[in-house]
């Protein structure tokens, strides 16, 4: 079983490694420029910003991700669908949003992504996660496609797969749509933009 | 003229009889779906639910044990962490994520660590699994040991023996 990790901040040697070891072969990075093949794993470029307009001078080949912070972010939404790829939540969204962000959201039709690690984190604090708990009930319902990333910096952030899926079925998925969130989701935003990529 | 009638005639009846026999299928096509919806409705039905949920519960009643084989990834470094020290934070992390009744019904307990391979063998029942899986997620973040899950088994001997702590 072969993975994507959909959302690498910064790219060294140690992290592909570590990534490939973990079965992870493709990658998606911040980082990246071009695509690129690194010790038998695929580098896609990415940009990741709040600002819709930075989103429409990315390059064509770069994945363009949406990030949502707040509410706010999610203003002029209809408008959304023809700048980005897909939606990423930051932990504040995951804490603060609600139903009825989440549901514009929804509406737009894009995949969304989320973070282990700052699920993580916020689990630690024992805080509720109200954005998080809205989110997974339309994903359970299979009404978004989910995109689940560890965002590695270093690392100590990356997540082994089975891990990954493990705290996605233990937040209320199915273990199909948890391997989902890892194998085939990534894969069809990559194919939309004309990556011809596969996992065996 | 007689011939061009009959033919007429002929094309005419095929017309209708093609007619009648879309329309029946049409209907017959009505009266499956109905049927696939109350099917599907009794699927939902709240006595067939609970007698699922009754099911899933007589199968959790039997708990099997699993043996994990774990690696931690240190790259080269000694690992400063003894058996029983790692033992007690996967059972304090455990704790703190599912509480102190989850921890004991689910039979935690690190039963090995072999400090020059790096490998450990975990036993938990089987039904925990993503909950161990999960604990092992937060030790890594926390205390900073990359957990890579190598293989499950169902039996110590065979655990150890992909551990490589046997021969």
């Amino acid at each position: 079983m072969k993975y994507v990790e959909f959302h690498v901040r910064k790219l060294s040697e140690e992290l592909v490694e570590l990534l490939k070891k973990f079965k992870y072969h493709i990658i998606v990075c911040d980082d990246v420029k071009k695509y690129d093949i690194l010790n038998d794993v695929t580098i896609i470029p990415r940009v990741t910003s709040s600002n819709a307009n930075e989103l429409k001078t990315a390059p064509r080949n770069a994945i363009r991700a949406y990030m949502v912070k707040s509410k706010e972010d999610l203003k002029n939404y209809p408008k959304l669908k023809r700048v980005a790829n897909i939606v990423t939540l930051t932990d504040e969204a995951l804490i603060r949003l609600g139903p009825k962000s989440i549901e514009k959201i929804v509406n737009l039709g894009l995949p969304v992504e989320i973070c282990v690690n700052d699920i993580i984190r916020v689990l630690e604090k024992s805080r509720y996660l109200k954005g998080l708990y809205n989110l997974m009930r339309y994903a359970a319902s299979n009404s978004i496609d989910l995109i689940v990333s560890s965002c590695p910096t270093k690392n100590l952030d990356v997540l082994h797969p089975i891990l990954v899926r493990s705290i996605l079925e233990e937040l209320g998925l199915s273990s199909i749509q948890a391997k989902k969130a890892l194998t085939q989701t990534p894969i069809k935003v990559l194919r939309g933009i004309g990556y011809n990529v596969y996992l065996e | 003229m007689y011939i061009l009638n009959n033919y007429l005639l002929i094309i005419l009846s095929l017309i209708i009889t093609s007619l009648c026999i879309s329309i029946i299928s049409f209907i017959l096509i009505l009266k499956v779906k109905k049927l696939v919806e109350l099917f599907r409705l009794s699927l939902r039905s709240r006595l067939l639910r609970s007698y699922i949920k009754s099911i899933e519960a007589r199968k959790k009643r039997r708990l099997r044990k699993r043996y994990m084989v774990f690696e931690i990834i240190n790259y080269g470094r000694s690992l400063n962490i003894s058996k029983e020290e790692l033992d007690t934070l996967m059972k304090k992390y455990f704790k703190e994520l599912f509480g102190t009744t989850e921890l004991s019904r689910s039979g935690l307990t690190l039963i090995t660590i072999d400090k020059s391979k790096f490998r450990g063998v975990l036993k938990y029942h089987s039904t925990y699994r993503t909950k161990v899986l999960m604990t092992l997620a937060l030790l890594q973040v926390k205390e900073g040991l990359i957990v890579n899950p190598l293989r499950t088994t169902g039996t110590l001997r065979k655990a150890l023996k992909y551990a490589r702590i046997i021969k």
